[in-house]
């Protein structure tokens, strides 16, 4: 009951004319860079992360929520029409969406996509409201060791477990971890690992690490690699409104898909290709149009859309129960909360009632609003697909200026934007993937202050991190997911 | 040897040395003092623990043949080295000029130059759209937002 209560007043903030304004600049603007290919919800929140100097946190955490749902719903409309995904995790969609776009059922397909993400969407919110108040519960009976366990399992699982190799996610894991290393020691004042230059005695800020990975460093490798612009923008046929078959056919790949996303989101693992993969996967096996599969059966657009968006509200849950962010966008919104001086975790619902409760209210709203924007206005999106990649690449690098340059207007952090493109390029050219490194980078502080905490309560002693069961347990379920998938694949030879 | 894995051995040298430059930074570090059970350099040390062993374990992939990951294999053929020049001294003529030229005209040559990158052989359109674009970014996040982006040519006359 007294959840209801907080929501309604969450309901009230949210609904203020300010914070609709700004929920719908942020469903609007994360529409958009879901739907460009090359640049996601992570690089745009990272480029906003000014406006938390000078814009009152609920509004920024309003609109940060919306780029973040928004840009579920824009990456399918590139799928669709493009088959070049705009986002990992709208790869699925890609499958079955661009083949009903060739056979003119584009707008079947988009419209089961958006009302799918809006159905998976708002019962996802459904599962943060329940659910984040008991984790909260739970997690305030831990300990820093049992933290510093649950950052450890964190980290194995966002790069061990998710992409293709156990060594390359866990070297951009290390790379994050040494990033977030650089800058003074604030326990002991020392400054660590800025070899005499005065600019990185602050730290090296999370934007020019995220813009450099993410902006430079895609921009680099499609200009080096330029196969991956080519591609043509299917056109938009049939109508937008689901014929009575296309309802009965989506409605329970859309329950499926949700259940599915929802719990491996708000699982310490995170991602959404897992689930849309295994949404997509279920769907083959329980339809009855198998014949369909492979050229347009709208089950698989239908599935792996609802589940990428409850995954995607599922990994808001550890974000706002724990503060423990496992994604790359969860990682800088983690950061937002930091610079304005609130520390995420299980005292944040405590501590900020109304700015939690206002973000959440404001997912339900933006829902609506992206309901509205990706079915009578999915033209627009058309449209901003087709920008010409010399101008789209042009605009994308000088908003990089921008955030970076915007900050500290110092040349310096422009080479370092840059070194950061160069690293980003090799990291995508070799097949390491770049989200490990800012979750390292973010949560790599945190995890070594409660490592820090959890060794100065047990007076030095490491068994500290065994002896407590929960902990234990919580370490021994990482050394499993770091080696469980070797094992498996020598079992299976 | 196989020279297809040079690149990868490439980049596991890369991250041994770069936990050898961890090591050495942090031997640097005064002694913790007494009271605190974990000093500034324990993690450091972790951390550069974690990257030698793992830029070894690529180092060993790297000479077995390196990885050749589907991403590797969808990236195709490079781009004339021209374009990549074009973009590369853009961003070096972005970082080099910014403090003399102001954000408004590097940016536009950063535009432009980005564009002729992505083969774009229009550069009076591109041109005149950057400016476009980098005046209304300039005014849009210094009016509205408050982000100073510093003086300049065009800044000036403003």
């Amino acid at each position: 009951m007294e959840t209801l209560t907080q929501l309604g007043q969450g309901f009230a903030l949210a609904l203020a004319p300010a914070n609709l304004l700004w929920a719908f600049v942020g469903v609007f603007l994360g529409t958009a860079v879901g739907v460009l290919p090359g640049i996601g919800p992570a690089l745009t929140i990272a480029l906003l992360l000014p406006l938390t100097f000078s814009v009152d946190a609920t509004s920024v955490f309003i609109m940060f929520a919306g780029i973040y749902y928004g840009a579920m719903y824009g990456g399918s409309t590139t799928s669709i029409l493009l088959n070049t995904p705009g986002e990992s995790a709208t790869i699925v969609t890609a499958l079955e969406g661009n083949q009903m776009a060739k056979r003119g059922r584009a707008a079947a397909a988009l419209a089961t996509a958006a009302i799918g993400s809006f159905v998976a969407g708002t019962i996802g919110t459904l599962g943060i409201t329940f659910l984040a108040p008991a984790v909260v519960d739970l997690a305030l009976r831990f300990g820093p060791a049992e933290y510093f366990a649950l950052m450890v399992l964190a980290f194995v699982t966002v790069s061990a477990v998710l992409g293709n190799s156990v060594v390359r996610g866990l070297t951009a894991l290390f790379l994050g971890l040494f990033l977030g290393l650089i800058g003074v020691d604030l326990q002991t004042g020392q400054a660590r690992l800025t070899f005499g230059v005065p600019e990185l005695l602050d730290g090296i800020n999370v934007i020019v690490v995220a813009v450099g990975l993410f902006a430079v460093g895609e921009t680099l490798y499609l200009a080096i690699h330029p196969r991956g612009l080519a591609g043509q923008v299917l056109r938009v046929q049939g109508s937008m409104w689901l014929t009575r078959a296309d309802w009965k056919r989506s409605w329970r790949p859309w329950l499926r898909g949700t259940g599915i996303g929802f719990p491996i989101g708000a699982l310490p693992a995170g991602g959404a290709e897992i689930p849309t993969f295994l949404s997509y996967y279920v769907e083959r096996r329980l339809t009855r149009h198998p014949e369909e599969f492979g050229k347009g059966a709208i089950e698989g657009v239908a599935g792996p859309e609802a589940a990428n968006n409850a995954s995607a509200a599922g990994v808001l849950v550890p974000m706002l129960a724990l503060g423990l962010p496992t994604s790359a966008t969860a990682a800088i919104i983690l950061s937002a909360f930091q610079s304005y001086g609130i520390s995420p975790g299980p005292l944040l619902l405590q501590n900020q009632p109304d700015l939690v409760w206002a973000l959440i209210a404001s997912l339900y709203v933006g829902n609506v609003m992206l309901l509205v924007l990706n079915l009578p206005l999915i033209g627009l999106w058309v449209r901003v697909l087709s920008i010409p990649p010399p101008l789209l690449y042009g605009g994308i690098l000088v908003f990089a200026t921008i955030g970076t340059y915007g900050i500290s207007r110092s040349p310096v952090d422009l080479v370092f934007l840059y070194a950061m493109g160069a690293v980003g390029y090799l990291m995508r050219r070799y097949d390491f993937p770049t989200a490990p490194v800012i979750i390292g980078m973010i949560l790599g502080p945190l995890a070594e202050q409660e490592f820090r905490r959890a060794m100065t309560i047990a007076q030095g002693d490491l068994m500290v991190f065994l002896t407590r069961p929960l902990s234990a347990t919580l370490l021994a379920l990482a050394l499993v997911a770091l080696f469980a998938p070797a094992i498996v694949r020598r079992l299976r030879r | 040897m196989n020279s297809r894995g040079l690149p990868e051995i490439a980049i596991g040298l890369g991250v041994v040395a770069l936990a050898a430059v961890v090591v050495v930074s942090t031997a640097q570090l005064a002694r913790p003092p007494a009271y605190a059970q974990v000093g500034p350099a324990v993690m450091p040390y972790a951390v550069a623990a974690g990257l030698a062993l793992l830029g070894s374990l690529l180092l060993v992939q790297g000479f077995r043949g390196g990885w050749r990951s589907a991403a590797g294999e969808e990236s195709g053929p490079t781009a004339a080295s021209a374009r990549v020049l074009w973009l590369v001294g853009g961003l070096v003529a972005n970082a080099l000029l910014m403090p003399w030229l102001g954000f408004i005209l590097t940016s536009t040559l950063l535009f432009g130059a980005t564009a002729r990158a992505f083969g774009s052989m229009r550069p009076a359109r591109d041109i005149a759209i950057g400016f476009a674009f980098a005046f209304a970014a300039h005014t849009g996040f210094a009016r509205l937002l408050g982000i100073d982006l510093g003086g300049g040519v065009i800044e000036g006359l403003l």
